[in-house]
């Protein structure tokens, strides 16, 4: 019993922290971050298993673990509204080529990333070659540059 | 031009059955787990009481291997003789467990032919606990069985790997 309370807290603990912070917490893999989120499981470890270090308890984490993000993609897709609460929802950072520096603001996020995350997936080399650019509910940011759909740039 | 991909529909549709059936597995064991039939829960809270009630043990039914484990043994007024409580344990439990602690701390601890007596003092006449803290070693059923004063009572646990 104290396997699936345990697991089904910190999960509930994470969603929550995770969902405070941000969409942006911990998804810029730079290695600080990368850094951080093993140190947050090196913390969880000890909280999910306690003094209990045997394959049934294991096996009861994981399993716990696993179901509950099974049923969190489920209701997810069955409400829109749990969608909304648990993963967020995708921003619009750069609407058919102006930047909205309010949006930008609010993510702490500037033109500079935008222009980083083009680089990167388009090899975009100023922002004005950017159509689109969308703060995905995951984190990332999105980019669609300008001639790469039929209207042309 | 159509799209090189590797795709088996007939595969799909029985991974699909199969991640279905998948599901229904995980959620009975984490049911399992959580109502006490894989380890600490209601279902492996027990309780077993000698037949003039001189010692009643509450125990877990299932436990797991390695782990922190207690039981608890309480002994009525009539259980003291002459200021201690003599408790004898024995069965494949005594040789299956690694003792962490017995608290109040006995008195004295004999060897008998199959396991263990522990005396408890006892300060002041009246019903009495004694809580002893274990870490199972062997895998499977391990038995005890608890006497105080010629009353005997027994308990079984399950240690999971």
């Amino acid at each position: 019993m104290d396997a699936v309370l345990r697991a089904l807290a910190l999960y509930l603990i994470l969603l929550v922290l995770l969902r405070l912070t941000g969409k942006r917490s911990l998804s810029q893999v730079t290695t600080f971050d990368f850094v951080i989120l093993l140190i947050v499981g090196e913390a969880a470890q000890q909280a999910l298993l306690g003094e209990d270090f045997s394959l049934t308890q294991a096996a009861l984490v994981i399993a716990t673990l696993l179901l509950l993000d099974r049923a969190s993609d489920y209701l997810a897709w069955r409400f829109g509204w749990f969608q909304r609460w648990t993963q967020s929802v995708p921003a619009i950072l750069v609407e058919d080529g102006r930047p909205l520096p309010d949006v930008l603001a609010k993510f702490h996020l500037t033109e500079d990333d935008v222009v980083t995350a083009g680089r990167e997936a388009h090899g975009v080399e100023r922002l004005d070659q950017v159509k689109w650019a969308v703060l995905e509910s995951s984190g990332g940011i999105s980019v669609v540059p300008h001639g790469d759909s039929s209207s042309g740039g | 031009m159509s799209l090189q991909i590797d795709q088996h529909e007939r595969f799909q549709q029985r991974e699909w059955r199969f991640e279905r059936i998948g599901w229904g597995l995980i959620t009975a064991f984490v049911l399992a787990g959580f109502v006490g039939l894989l380890g600490t829960g209601p279902l492996s809270w027990a309780e077993a009481a000698s037949d003039r009630g001189l010692v009643t043990v509450k125990y877990q039914r299932m436990t797991h291997h390695e782990s922190d484990d207690s039981l608890e043994l309480a002994f009525p007024a009539e259980a003291v003789e002459d200021g201690t409580i003599s408790v004898e344990l024995s069965g494949s439990w005594v040789a299956g467990v690694d003792l962490q602690g017995i608290s109040p701390q006995p008195s004295d601890e004999r060897s008998v032919p199959g396991g263990v007596v522990f005396d408890i003092a006892v300060e002041r006449p009246g019903a009495t606990r004694l809580l002893v803290t274990f870490r199972p070693q062997e895998y499977g059923i391990i038995e005890a069985s608890v006497v105080v004063g010629g009353d005997t009572t027994s308990f079984t646990q399950v240690v999971l790997p």
